[in-house]
């Protein structure tokens, strides 16, 4: 008989089977982490999670565990846009900086090569987009701008600092940090611009090209 | 298979894949046409099919377009990226950020010091390079603190 020293991990002890040594949730979901394996089961599916597992190497199946289980918490807390509402929300917010700081930029070369304008105004305009980045913000409550995807630059792997709250009895975000992170979202084909909830902030509907 | 009736429309691209019958109330017929069959083989890969099922079901009708093509875009990007999908864009993403918004606090505190100091044409306060304003004390003949004086407010705020 062997014995039973070793808990179940938070797969096996939620779809209420015997926990093996080989258990390919084991790893991934201990049992101090029940509300992880929860979502990602509920958005998922055990036996999704499972194929995917099996389909890549062994030393890539954290992180891979750990990005959907953020998609997976990211999901229920915004049923309609889960984490494309927060892609969505920082290239909004990736737009907004970008137009600021060329502005700055403008000014400050002003000040540079002619000087005497006053850029009280600019600033004041600059500091009322400085917002912190707070990926939880709203779901679908707070959609005040359309969804537009595009492109991203592609780049090799980095270690991300995400600044948010995973909440839900484990820590998302520490997941998230750990992570190295190679990014390579393009266009995707056939997929329809999103309406927003809300009315946009910039009034511009950018249309994803189809691959 | 099916009759050739006129009165039976074609099967939505999910009850293709799913080998049945597409009845009138068709929970997916909406959002997956037949002629995007992709759709649905991706998401229903990714997610399955009776959780996206459940997930509509919870979701008011208006909103079930975007909540499907947002199903789909992240069940493209997982494919595309089996380890990350689409989280792999958030932190690229948040790093632009930072990096934007670091930058642009940088060029506003060149413009700050910019300003400061053209309108300090008497030399009466300065502004490091750290930020910290110094004002001119006549008595000592000392650059001191601005907040040893009794002036209230910072040159930034108060001269721009």
């Amino acid at each position: 008989m062997a014995s039973s020293s070793t808990s179940p991990c938070a797969a096996c002890k939620f779809l209420r089977r015997k926990c093996q040594p080989e258990c390919v949730f084991a790893p991934y979901f201990p049992p101090d982490q029940p509300q992880k394996f929860a979502n990602v089961h509920k958005v998922f599916g055990a036996s999704n999670v499972t194929k995917l597992l099996n389909e890549l190497q062994p030393q890539q199946r954290e992180d891979a565990v750990n990005s959907l289980a953020y998609e997976a918490d990211m999901r229920l807390r915004d049923p309609v846009y889960g984490c494309v509402g927060v892609i969505s929300l920082l290239q909004h917010q990736l737009r907004q900086l970008q137009m600021d700081l060329t502005c700055a930029k403008s000014e400050l070369s002003k000040y540079q090569n002619l000087g005497g304008i006053s850029s009280h105004g600019l600033i004041a305009a600059a500091a009322a987009h400085h917002q912190g980045i707070n990926l939880l913000g709203g779901g679908a409550r707070d959609h005040h701008f359309h969804h537009q995807l595009f492109p991203v630059n592609h780049q090799n792997h980095q270690v991300i600092r995400a600044a948010f709250d995973g909440g839900n009895g484990y820590d998302a975000a520490g997941s998230l940090l750990a992570m190295n992170m190679s990014a390579s979202i393009g266009q995707l084909s056939g997929f329809q611009q999103t309406r927003a909830a809300g009315a946009a902030a910039d009034g511009r509907r950018t249309p994803v090209e189809p691959s | 298979m099916a009759s050739s009736s006129s009165s039976n429309p074609a099967p939505c691209a999910a009850c293709k894949f799913l080998r049945r019958k597409c009845v009138p109330g068709c929970t997916f017929a909406p959002y997956f046409p037949a002629e995007q069959p992709t759709k649905f083989v991706h998401v229903h890969k990714i997610f399955g099919a009776s959780n996206v099922g459940k997930l509509l079901s919870e979701i008011p009708s208006h909103q079930r377009e975007d909540a499907v093509n947002s199903l789909a875009y992240e069940a493209e990007a997982r494919l595309k990226d089996p380890v990350y999908g689409c989280v792999g864009a958030i932190s690229l993403l948040q790093r632009q950020v930072f990096n934007l918004q670091r930058e642009l606090d940088a060029t506003n505190a060149d413009i700050i010091r910019y300003a400061a100091n053209r309108t300090n044409s008497n030399n009466d306060w300065r502004i490091d390079s750290d930020g910290s304003g110094y004002y001119y004390d006549p008595n000592s003949g000392l650059f001191l603190p601005y907040h040893w004086s009794s002036g209230g407010a910072a040159p930034s705020e108060r001269d721009i």
